[in-house]
């Protein structure tokens, strides 16, 4: 079958995926690195994320703040975004203004010049984002205190952002040493999706990254996690105005054929609001606010499934995680329905078109999947998605979900003004604070 | 049938305004077997009386609930089995419907549509419930910092009223609501105000109006809307500073004042004027100096938000307790700096040339495109307004950005919140 994706390897390592697409008159060009928390170690949790970030602090050709100068002066948008198994820059942008991120992408892979200043900026900013996403965000706590009891040794186990202590103690040098070992054409991917020449943009791509040297490959990460025997549960007290429970198994990834039958059952639990868990638990018995079913398939190493719910203000985290239990046996006993199975079949078909209305969103997956194991996977998917059995579904709902291996958080909300963590900035009197009990109002000048 | 409008060749997409006052808008995209349609009502929380807010949203909301041949269980059960998604969204100027479909499934997503849409039955069991959730969320909104700053910011900014009213209502607004109350602003509201589609994927005028008049041709004749009433010295700020103690390691600021319509003649220069102050990402003022230069934040950003009436002008930054005052003084002396000095050739050639240069990607996917022409009908922008924003942005002047900074920045009249650990927070001398 002829797939639409065209791919080159470079001598020098570099992987190249192009995808022409003339519907709008612009490109999503990206390049991904093979690096990511898992390749971290503890002590240095974060640097992959640091490392993201001072990309955009500028070469001995283009100068701080030139790169974003440039992107948007040719009516460019551009981010970056690191993961457990990757990071990638991306910039979009219309199809006629290609050249001039190719010089910088390919500049930027090599001769990155951050003076220690800027380094120690970056830090501080980067610290700042840890406060906003994770210290202030009580469910963004408990889903990393999840990781964190859920693996014993593989490194999944730690935050992407790194633990705070950790952010703040990564030296100058660290940064160098990771950037020079990671930072290599072999362990990138370039893809470009949208309005473009594939055969004239391949030669462009050659003449700017073709003359980069290799390095290196860095040795693997190399991380058998055992197997889970008994279940393991944590609470987390924060101020907070719900409670939440998070549930989590281990499962396999994209490079095991359970995982066809692990996309759809996750589907058939919390995808949409006909799913069994939002029906049994936010429509019929009002227990939680909301259901959220996540199986993370395109992950380099077998991760967690997640179910997480809101619980409504009343009602018991214990009340919740029972008739999870209940509807997890329920399936794993009498299995799932024909017309269920080919609801998510349908879903999962719908998506995968969907998908392919953004050349951002097109270009990211070819990206995860090239990162965590081979771009033509992607194309792998719906017909695996088709092979999938009712009795597949129950099977593997016996194999991942099974008690003993269940990872239970619960995040128990302290009202504010009760946090004990509190407690040594302010007196806490016995009443009870109401919301706004704290507010104070001050007039300024000009009123 | 159908009246059709002139169409001239710069149009960039078909526009046809039905006998009831309904105008679809159409852009065929080939690429994909795809079809998402955006519906835009002009009924809004906005509309929402004094001690009843939250009435429109659990209107909105409460379509789903419910049709006199469908459960609520049915209506996803049924659209979710296509792989569709039908979402209706409340918002202030107007309610929103979304149905994003395999063209193969958009007569099914459009009868269940407009059944949802035509014949809703508001159930009190199913009222109860979404009552429930409604207060649970307006829970969950109080426990996320940035978005409890923001909402105090408007309710303080606008007095409760217009933008400043909770969109959910409040726990009290919404225990009181009942079916008739919904009903009501269904049927008054929500079913009689004008309604604009827009279309977009694989497909045709000539496929898509049949379905229209087979599925919807029976919506009403609409009314004019109601407009609402805003008083005319809404300038500047309360001039008031709101401490909200919380136990937080940042400081959750939200600072700015009353803005402009989007209809409002000088929008263009206080858009450019707004995207060199803090709209414009990594090349804005307030990024460069607060994040890039002092390492005080991860994000920072100003906007003019300007809806169908005066919407409202804010700086946004999340900073350590302690550094707080020295991020506001900056956002203050930036407003201060850009009113005084003005901006440079530069800034204004970059400007141009990023808003100019990035449209294109303001169209690159169906939603993206669906959402573009329904905000060109309802501002009345125009239909070749993509073909014409070029010459707009680049027809703004330097001193035009120069005298928007001075009319519409307020750096000594403003309204002010902060969310955070209040004893931690300095204020530079």
């Amino acid at each position: 079958m002829g797939l639409p994706v065209s791919e080159t390897i470079l001598d020098n390592g570099l992987n190249i995926l192009l995808l022409e697409n003339h519907k709008a008159p612009v490109v999503s060009f990206q390049v991904w690195y093979r690096v990511g928390s898992r390749n971290e170690r503890l002590g240095k949790t974060g640097i992959s994320h640091l490392t993201e970030h001072l990309m955009f602090r500028g070469t001995k050709k283009y100068r701080p703040k030139e790169f974003s100068r440039l992107v948007k002066r040719n009516g460019g948008n551009e981010n970056a975004f690191t993961s457990q198994d990757y990071t990638a820059y991306f910039e979009n942008i219309a199809g006629d203004r290609l050249e001039i991120l190719l010089d910088l992408e390919s500049d930027r892979m090599t001769n990155l010049a951050v003076d220690k200043q800027a380094f120690l900026t970056e830090r501080d900013i980067v610290m700042e984002e840890r406060r906003l996403r994770t210290e202030d965000d009580p469910v963004s706590s408990l889903f990393e205190e999840m990781d964190s009891v859920a693996f014993r040794t593989h490194p999944y186990m730690w935050p992407i952002i790194g633990w705070m202590g950790d952010i703040g103690q990564t030296a100058y040098e660290d940064f160098k040493d990771y950037y020079r070992l990671h930072y290599r054409p072999n362990r990138a991917t370039v893809i470009v999706v949208g309005d473009m020449e594939k055969e004239k943009l391949l030669l462009k791509i050659r003449k700017y990254f073709g003359h980069i040297k290799p390095g290196p490959e860095p040795s693997p990460v190399v991380c058998d996690e055992p197997p889970q025997r008994g279940e393991r549960r944590f609470y987390l007290k924060r101020e907070a105005q719900l409670s939440y429970l998070l549930m989590s198994f281990h499962t396999p990834n994209l490079r095991h054929e359970d995982s066809f039958a692990l996309e759809l059952l996750a589907l058939i639990l919390g995808q949409g609001k006909s799913s069994r868990l939002y029906r049994r638990l936010v429509r019929e018995k009002q227990l939680a606010l909301d259901i959220n079913v996540n199986y993370p398939r395109l992950a380099h190493d077998p991760n967690l499934c997640h179910i997480f719910a809101p619980i409504m203000p009343g009602k018991t985290v214990e009340a919740v995680e029972e008739e999870i239990e209940a509807e997890l046996e329920k399936i794993k006993r009498q299995g799932v329905t024909e017309k269920e199975l080919q609801k998510a079949r349908n879903m999962s078909e719908a998506a995968f078109v969907f998908h392919q209305d953004s050349f951002f969103y097109q270009g990211m997956l070819l990206g995860i999947y090239h990162t965590v194991s081979n771009w033509r996977d992607l194309y792998a998917y719906l017909p695996g998605i088709a092979k999938v059995t009712a009795s597949d579904i129950k099977r593997v709902a016996n194999a991942y979900f099974h008690k003993d291996k269940k990872n239970v958080g619960v995040l128990v909300p302290v009202l504010p003004g009760f946090s004990h963590a509190s407690a040594h900035l302010r007196k806490v009197s016995g009443k009870k604070s109401s919301q706004l009990s704290a507010i104070s109002d001050q007039p300024r000048a000009g009123e | 049938m159908p009246k059709k409008t002139v169409s001239s060749r710069s149009a960039f997409a078909g526009r046809i305004v039905l006998p009831n006052g309904t105008v679809v808008l159409l852009k065929e995209v080939k690429a994909l077997p795809l079809v998402y349609m955006h519906l835009v009502i002009k009924a809004g929380s906005l509309l929402d009386s004094e001690g009843r807010e939250g009435l429109a949203a659990l209107t909105a909301e409460g379509l789903l609930t419910g049709t006199r041949r469908r459960t609520a269980a049915r209506i996803s059960e049924e659209i979710e089995f296509t792989g569709g998604v039908l979402v209706v969204q409340p918002r202030k100027d107007y309610t929103s419907i979304t149905l994003n479909v395999l063209k193969k499934a958009l007569p099914t997503g459009l009868e269940i549509m407009s059944d949802v849409l035509t014949q809703p039955a508001f159930r009190p069991k199913e009222i109860v419930k979404k009552k429930e959730e409604f207060k649970a969320r307006i829970h969950k909104e109080e426990e996320d910092p940035g978005t409890f700053a923001h909402k105090t910011f408007l309710a303080e900014l606008f007095n409760k009223r217009l933008y400043g009213q909770p969109l959910l209502g409040t726990e009290k607004s919404i225990s009181g609501l009942t079916k008739n109350d919904l009903m009501g602003f269904y049927q008054e509201r929500l079913s009689r105000s004008r309604v604009i589609c827009a279309v977009v994927g694989q497909i045709t005028e000539r496929e898509f109006m049949p379905l229209w008049e087979r599925y919807l041709g029976s919506w009403p004749e609409t009314s004019v809307e109601t407009p609402i009433n805003i008083p005319s010295d809404s300038k500047g700020g309360s001039g008031r500073i709101k401490k909200i103690d919380r136990d937080l390691t940042q400081a959750n600021i939200v600072l700015g004042h009353r803005g402009i319509p989007r209809n409002h003649p000088d929008y263009y220069a206080v858009f450019i004027m707004n995207y060199i102050l803090g709209g414009g990402g990594f090349r804005s003022r307030l990024m460069d100096n607060i994040r890039e230069e002092k390492g005080l934040a991860y994000s920072i950003y100003s906007a003019f938000v300007s809806g169908r009436y005066a919407g409202y002008f804010q700086a946004v930054v999340e900073t350590r307790n302690a550094t707080a005052g020295v991020a506001i003084d900056e956002i203050l002396k930036e407003m201060e700096r850009i009113r005084v000095n003005g901006v440079s050739d530069e800034e204004l050639n970059e400007a141009r040339l990023y808003l100019t240069g990035s449209f294109p990607l303001k169209m690159d996917t169906n939603a993206k495109i669906a959402g573009l022409l329904t905000d060109m009908e309802f501002y009345n922008l125009g239909l070749d307004y993509p073909v014409r924003y070029p010459e707009i942005i680049k027809a703004v002047t330097k001193d035009q950005v120069a005298d928007a900074a001075r009319k519409y920045l307020y750096p000594d009249n403003y309204t002010l919140v902060i969310v955070g650990r209040q004893k931690e927070i300095k204020w530079p001398s």
